[in-house]
């Protein structure tokens, strides 16, 4: 439950004066093929295609549809369940990273994601505890997107000690489920 | 495997983001609020450094078509050593600036749409809107970006695919060889089919009849149907169907079906002939279009490289505008075109047509316009709709024929219809244009047809304003308000520059505004204005919403208790029960918020000409906003 602690503890104070509208399923999409995994040939199928159709994701999660306003933009209780099963199973998938044998149907990750997630393989001991790691998941998988100041309450949560006990697969999800589905990450700037 | 998270406090995080949320306190300005342009508090050297780097990436989002800030591509070290000018100026020399033009052109026109580019490549989606193309291109080579309002532009085409020997076996023609290369092979296929229809002009109807299964069945393969499952021919010819084939189909062959396992009657065969004569033009176009647009020949890098389709095959699919107006604006024989009016104002001249009874019924509209309360639209919309009078069906001219069709399938006579938008007593005098006033004839702006619009809407001041809200709005949001003062500096520095350059002048305009305190806000409160008009002091001005517009048309007189109807519109000052007001007094008492208010929409509504304000003209945008204000607060 600490994740939860930490995705409200951070993100209520700063967010509640961000624009309230999501950046659409075009954006988000962009957003995981530039910073997540390298963009695959033809259909997304694999990847969403679990759930729900593609077309139903763009619909509910924030489209332009041949008018200037974002359409079903506003987080409401039914596209909060579909973004967290969608990124719940991505961050599933990059807590795999250092499992490189494991058979999944995901793309290839980024090199400077895998890279980054990487340094986390021998967790906690201290080489994967250093600061410079934690700097670089943020850079790659942000990119700007978080306040200076939420960096910091995020890199403080993962560095307290109450995180040493927790697996290496265990550290990965739940640093990047807490990137993936926060605000600062889903909602417009 | 792991500990599952509990969505439901998730949600509580992001729902508590929704605008029911936001406590928007009126009246604010921004010296209410922290000058810091960051989030809060004050930053340390490493925190300004990253907030400058974010600003950057944000920047690059704007200038740069969506592009993220990459750590594979983009310098980092660099970028912290720029200052924010350089790096601004460094996007905006950058190719990927006019995916932005391109953006940008449909957000402003009102169909903004996902997906426009995979990577930096048009997708097929963005050639539906050639002249959101057309505008890019047009300021890439400095010249206007307002050719985005001409209806009358050319259609876009990406390179055509290989062409697939498959093709001989889809309409029954014997291959050649395969060691040929594929572009001898696809001129091959051109020329065989080519000369099969070609022979079957010449025919007697005797051997028309033993020709036709055979020419049916290719025919129908070309029209779309009797296709080998799902691969249609279009693609074995690689040919991109949206964009090409499927006009030129429509234009060249029309809409016919024959079926080759019947044969037809001698009394149907000059209508089959001509059917098989229309292929001869259209695989003569798909011929040379195939070599011209071919991998080979025609390569595109970026935007800028995309090159029109030739005008003389696709003449009757130049206006490809009006398949958007025509479909999503249709106009019935009772509409006489109000919604396409409707939506070029509430576009280019940013007028939501808010009713306010300011403007006596004259001669600018119907009798249904002349009952005063519709008169308060109709004064403006009928006159603009006059720009769309030889318009009918599917947006189809109709200035060359005795009667018009419109999209309810009713047909009248044409100049009946268009004696609606005739001069009283006139008979070629029209009522046609952009109206600002019924009574400042001078600051109308009269027109007859579809170029005297886009003429008008290229020159007007009034639409270069529109469009400098709407750049600003692009880049922060829709529901941002700003200072009408600031909007108004940055439109007047737009139009002096674009005088001697359209593209610096656009690119200024984006320069400023990713510079702006409004776009370098992060966490901004939509309610306040970060960015107030030069010279101006936020300390006891009115709010910035109306305040530049009220230094403009009223505190010339109303800038004292001591004057003119006790009115101080130049401060906004704190009242005796703890609202915000204007100095107001009546007996040497202060009105109520209420009260002052009321009187105020009274003096800005009235069809009085006595008593309305200001006395002098005011253009109908900032009326109308002034009134909104005035009835929201």
């Amino acid at each position: 439950m600490s994740i939860i602690a930490l995705l409200i503890s951070l993100n209520l104070p700063w967010a509640a004066a961000e624009p309230s509208k999501m950046i659409g399923f075009a954006a988000l999409e962009q957003k995981i093929f530039s910073r997540v995994y390298e963009k695959p040939q033809g259909e997304l199928l694999e990847l969403y295609g679990f759930i729900v159709p593609p077309q139903s994701f763009s619909q509910h999660l924030g489209f332009y549809d041949n008018g200037s306003t974002l359409k079903n933009a506003e987080p409401n209780s039914f596209n909060m369940v579909l973004l967290s099963f969608l990124m719940d199973r991505i961050a599933h998938n990059l807590a795999q990273t250092c499992n490189p044998n494991d058979p999944n149907n995901f793309p290839p990750l980024k090199s400077t994601l895998q890279k980054s997630l990487s340094a986390f393989c021998d967790w906690p001991a201290p080489s994967s505890l250093e600061q410079k790691n934690f700097d670089q998941l943020l850079l790659s998988m942000t990119v700007f997107d978080f306040s200076s100041k939420e960096q910091l309450a995020w890199k403080q949560h993962f560095q307290s000690p109450s995180q040493f006990t927790k697996s290496r697969e265990q550290i990965i999800y739940e640093m990047s489920y807490s990137l993936l589905m926060n605000p600062y990450f889903l909602l417009k700037k | 495997m792991f500990q599952k998270i509990g969505f439901s406090l998730l949600f509580i995080s992001l729902l508590s983001c929704s605008p029911n949320h936001i406590s928007h306190e009126p009246h604010k300005t921004i010296e209410d609020k922290t000058d810091d342009l960051v989030d809060e508090g004050i930053l340390d050297p490493a925190e300004k450094e990253y907030e400058h780097l974010r600003w950057a990436a944000k920047a690059s989002l704007l200038l740069r078509g969506q592009t993220e800030l990459s750590p594979d591509v983009d310098d980092f070290e660099q970028l912290k050593k720029m200052s924010k000018e350089e790096i601004t100026n460094m996007y905006l020399q950058g190719e990927p600036f006019y995916k932005t033009v391109a953006d940008f052109s449909l957000y402003y026109i009102g169909f903004r749409q996902d997906n426009l580019f995979a990577e930096d490549m048009p997708t097929e989606t963005l050639l539906e809107f050639p002249q959101a193309i057309t505008s890019a291109q047009s300021l890439s080579q400095d010249r206007s970006f307002f050719e985005l309002f001409n209806l009358r532009h050319g259609l876009y085409t990406l390179p055509f695919d290989d062409f697939s020997p498959e093709a001989f076996t889809e309409i029954q023609l014997p291959p050649p060889s395969a060691t040929l290369p594929l572009s001898t092979q696809r001129d091959i296929f051109y020329d065989q089919t080519l000369l099969l229809f070609e022979k079957s002009i010449q025919l007697s109807d005797e051997e028309l009849l033993i020709e036709y299964p055979r020419l049916c069945a290719i025919s129908m393969s070309f029209q779309g149907f009797f296709t080998s499952g799902p691969i249609s021919l279009f693609r074995l010819l690689g040919i991109p169907y949206l964009n090409v084939y499927s006009p030129l189909k429509d234009q060249t062959l029309g809409f016919i079906y024959c079926d080759q396992s019947t044969t037809p009657q001698l009394a149907d065969l000059p209508f089959y002939r001509d059917f098989f004569k229309s292929f001869v033009p259209f695989l003569q176009s798909l011929k040379s279009l195939s070599r011209d647009f071919s991998k080979e020949k025609y390569q595109i890098d970026s935007l800028t490289d995309l090159q029109r389709l030739p005008e003389e095959i696709f003449e009757s699919q130049l206006t490809y505008q009006k398949f958007l107006i025509a479909t999503t604006l249709p106009n019935s024989s009772t509409n006489r075109n109000r919604r396409r009016s409707a939506y070029i104002l509430k576009h280019f001249f940013c007028d939501d047509l808010t009713p306010i009874n300011v403007e006596a019924p004259s001669g600018h509209t119907d009798v249904h316009g002349q009952n005063p309360s519709c008169y308060a639209c109709h004064y403006k919309l009928d006159p603009m709709a006059g720009f769309f009078k030889d318009l009918g069906t599917f947006f189809n001219d109709f200035s060359e024929s005795d009667t018009i069709t419109f999209d309810d399938n009713k047909t009248v006579d044409r100049k009946d219809y268009q004696k609606y938008w005739l001069k009283p007593n006139s008979n070629d005098e029209w009522n046609i244009g952009y109206i600002q006033s019924t009574q400042f004839n001078d600051l109308n702006l009269y027109g007859e047809n579809l170029e005297d619009l886009h003429q008008i809407l290229k020159t007007s001041p009034e639409v270069k304003k529109c469009f400098v809200k709407k750049a600003l709005e692009y880049a922060t949001d829709t529901s941002q308000v700003f200072d009408p003062g600031f909007i108004d500096d940055l439109t007047k520095k737009f139009i002096e520059q674009e005088q001697t350059s359209p593209r610096e002048a656009f690119k200024n305009l984006f320069r400023q505004i990713a510079l702006s305190k409004t776009f370098q806000k992060n966490n901004r409160d939509p309610d306040l204005c970060y960015d107030l008009k030069p010279g101006a002091v936020s300390k006891g001005r009115p709010p910035c919403e109306v305040a530049s517009v009220l230094e403009v048309h009223c505190v010339k007189c109303h800038n004292n208790v001591a004057g003119v109807s006790g009115l101080d519109l130049s401060r906004w000052i704190t009242l005796n029960n703890g609202t915000m007001g204007f100095p107001h007094k009546h007996n040497h008492k202060q009105l109520s918020h209420e009260e002052s208010f009321r009187l105020i929409t009274e003096r800005l509504t009235t069809t009085d000409a006595k008593k309305r304000m200001p006395p002098a003209d005011m253009n109908p945008v900032a009326r109308q906003n002034l009134y909104k204000w005035l009835q929201q607060n």
